[in-house]
């Protein structure tokens, strides 16, 4: 088994955890991921072969942008289809106070309170600007405290 | 249900008497002097954003010796930190189990191998290249208008020899 394969084993539960923060659902969580390698498989033909060809070295930072690349699209595919979707998933039965946020400031949070990624990696999951990234931040947790029903943040 | 959350601290209400309250006030008093006492300090608005950063991306060094000076700002961050953890610890996070893992592996194995099918080895593109410039040179010797240019080239050089003569 190459080393590719193995560190997709390794990121598998961070991509499934931050798909089932989006959708609350498993079967489309699972399905996000496999969508998400699948475009991968389709659109960076270059990056992988880079990844396959390159020395040690950069196949860290090759293995980061794939990273990248999968985050970013399991966000993309997932706004896309909670619209088609928002009938037939529940709004995460225990943890509604986290699931009735909107799926960008979810999506903001998860990454910041939930992952290593740093604010650059995020702008660049989201495709935001820094300063809609915190705002996205700043509303997601005022709105999350306030149905967790802890008061008024700040 | 596989969502896990992290541990919640369960709160206690503080049952403290009279005297100690009053205390407590006092100490705090003493601890005042030579701090800052600002009500709704500015820069407590901005505690959150700072707990946000990460070491490299810290530029607000000034900011920090202000609230070592604050008291204010020390409380609002001593929230901050509270709220932080209390946001952490309430996303919930998917936990993938063991035999979910094996079924799933063997699909990404799939998907895998045919990433690698898709990317030639350096070897195997050194080869194709090679093999495609030669394939290249031939074609373009053997066409039938290189015929008509080497008939002339003869000629031309068969004429140059019959007039040095």
């Amino acid at each position: 088994m190459n080393e590719f394969q193995q560190y997709f084993h390794k990121i598998f539960p961070d991509l499934k955890s931050f798909s089932y923060a989006l959708i609350p659902d498993d079967l489309q969580a699972q399905q996000l991921v496999i969508d998400s390698i699948s475009v991968l498989l389709l659109q960076e033909k270059e990056l992988i072969e880079k990844l396959v060809n390159e020395e040690k070295d950069a196949m860290d930072f090759h293995m980061f942008r794939i990273k990248i690349f999968l985050y970013k699209n399991i966000f993309k595919l997932a706004v896309k289809r909670i619209p088609q979707l928002e009938s037939s998933i529940g709004a995460g039965e225990d943890h509604a106070a986290f699931y009735v946020i909107g799926v960008s400031k979810r999506a903001t949070l998860f990454l910041q309170h939930k992952t290593t990624f740093d604010y650059a990696d995020i702008q660049d999951i989201l495709e935001k600007t820094k300063t809609e990234v915190i705002s996205l931040l700043q509303r997601g947790r005022s709105q999350f405290i306030e149905n967790l029903g802890l008061g008024e943040f700040n | 249900m596989k969502v896990v959350l992290g541990q919640v601290p369960t709160r206690k209400l503080p049952t403290i008497p009279l005297e100690e309250i009053v205390e407590n006030a006092l100490a705090k008093q003493q601890q005042r002097v030579g701090k800052l006492q600002v009500d709704n300090c500015i820069h407590s608005r901005k505690l959150m954003a700072l707990l946000d950063l990460s070491e490299k991306e810290m530029e607000f060094k000034n900011y920090i010796l202000h609230i070592e000076k604050c008291l204010e700002c020390q409380n609002r961050l001593a929230k901050a930190k509270n709220l932080q953890g209390i946001i952490q610890e309430n996303i919930p996070v998917y936990q993938v189990f063991r035999e979910e893992l094996d079924s799933f592996k063997s699909e990404l194995d799939e998907l895998a191998k045919n990433l690698i099918k898709m990317a030639p080895s350096k070897r195997r593109t050194a080869m194709t290249v090679g093999k495609n410039i030669f394939e290249d040179v031939l074609r373009t010797l053997f066409r039938p208008q290189m015929f008509i240019i080497y008939a002339l080239a003869v000629g031309v050089g068969g004429l140059i020899k019959y007039v040095i003569r």
